[in-house]
């Protein structure tokens, strides 16, 4: 049983998925990893199974909330004190894993591993749709964070316990914040520094995307 | 009076989906509120098919020109709202969905490791 689980929603990313779990297990024990196939059609099961990690899997893609909540499930049920995302495209560095679980430590109740508080390299376009993500968020729960969308987040047990996640697709990551919010949980986000490389920016949200998330998180407004 | 083929139409299929919305409601497939809103939208087609001179008044009261345009208008947003009731229980199906695969996932992962 470890103190920190990380958990890694993962659909189709065999491109990248064994030199992500390499990257992460220099840092965390591949046993503290949760990879969640969600239904992928591709290598992603095999790669993580050879990796010792902890595979579970979704017979039929149900999407990055469905996946993100069945893994914070296991990990609960492993006995996690700190739940950790992780998004499985290598956007993120491992390192910042241990920052965010300090973060955890030092008494907040969930972190976002903010990609907006440090821009540098991140692209004109990436901004623009981070900040629409930020102002839908907003608009719609009446909470303000600098990155919404950010897949990089710690949870403290007791918080993510009382959390009710029931988005099943990319509306999940403002439902994160809906939910610290109207939890009136301590929320801190620290900078990260994303990887953009051309395979983790091709897997992000398209517009066409982003319209149906929306549509989505207005009807599941009317659900509550 | 003479009668339209408009008319006897519009009739036909009020009186048909009338029928089947009691059915439905007496044997509680349909909630009470449904099916006095499904019956009173179904009366109001028979009721307007025969008067229509009552929906130019209906027109004049809400402040739309023609009878024909407020049944337009009134038909638009009725469809809405059917096609957003679609999409809740839509998205309720999607939820059961999900549960069952999570539940199948987890029962998987734990019977993966007794072996």
């Amino acid at each position: 049983m470890h103190e920190v689980y990380v958990v890694m929603p993962c659909y189709n990313e065999g491109a990248v998925l064994a030199s992500v779990l390499e990257h992460v297990t220099t840092h965390v024990p591949a046993t503290s990893v949760i990879v969640v196939n969600d239904g992928s059609s591709d290598t992603s099961a095999v790669i993580a199974r050879e990796s010792g990690v902890h595979l579970v899997e979704h017979r039929i893609n149900r999407g990055l909330g469905a996946a993100l909540k069945t893994g914070i499930d296991l990990a609960l049920a492993l006995g996690a004190k700190v739940v950790v995302t992780f998004d499985a495209d290598g956007q993120h560095h491992g390192e910042d894993i241990a920052r965010l679980a300090d973060a955890v430590r030092q008494g907040a109740d969930m972190v976002i591993g903010s990609r907006n508080l440090d821009r540098q390299n991140m692209p004109w376009y990436r901004r623009v749709y981070n900040n629409l993500g930020n102002v839908v968020t907003w608009g719609m729960h009446g909470a303000w964070v600098s990155d919404s969308q950010s897949g990089l987040r710690a949870f403290r047990r007791e918080a993510i316990e009382q959390m009710r996640i029931r988005a099943n697709r990319m509306d999940v990551s403002s439902e994160f914040v809906k939910e610290a919010h109207r939890l009136r949980m301590q929320l801190v986000e620290i900078p990260v520094r994303p990887v953009y490389t051309e395979y983790s920016l091709s897997k992000g949200q398209s517009f066409a995307g982003g319209v149906k998330t929306l549509v989505t998180m207005a009807i599941r407004l009317n659900m509550d | 009076m003479t009668v339209g083929l408009v008319q006897i139409l519009f009739t036909i299929i009020a009186v048909l989906a009338l029928v089947r919305i009691v059915r439905r409601g007496t044997a509680r497939h349909l909630s009470l509120p449904l099916t006095v809103v499904a019956a009173v939208v179904w009366v109001c087609v028979l009721v307007f098919t025969w008067a229509p001179t009552l929906l130019d008044r209906v027109a004049e009261v809400v402040g739309v020109g023609r009878g024909v345009d407020t049944a337009v208008y009134f038909s638009i947003l009725l469809l809405l709202y059917l096609v957003f009731r679609v999409f809740v229980r839509l998205e309720h199906m999607e939820d059961q969905l999900t549960r069952l695969t999570r539940e199948d996932a987890i029962h998987q992962y734990h019977a993966k490791k007794k072996e």
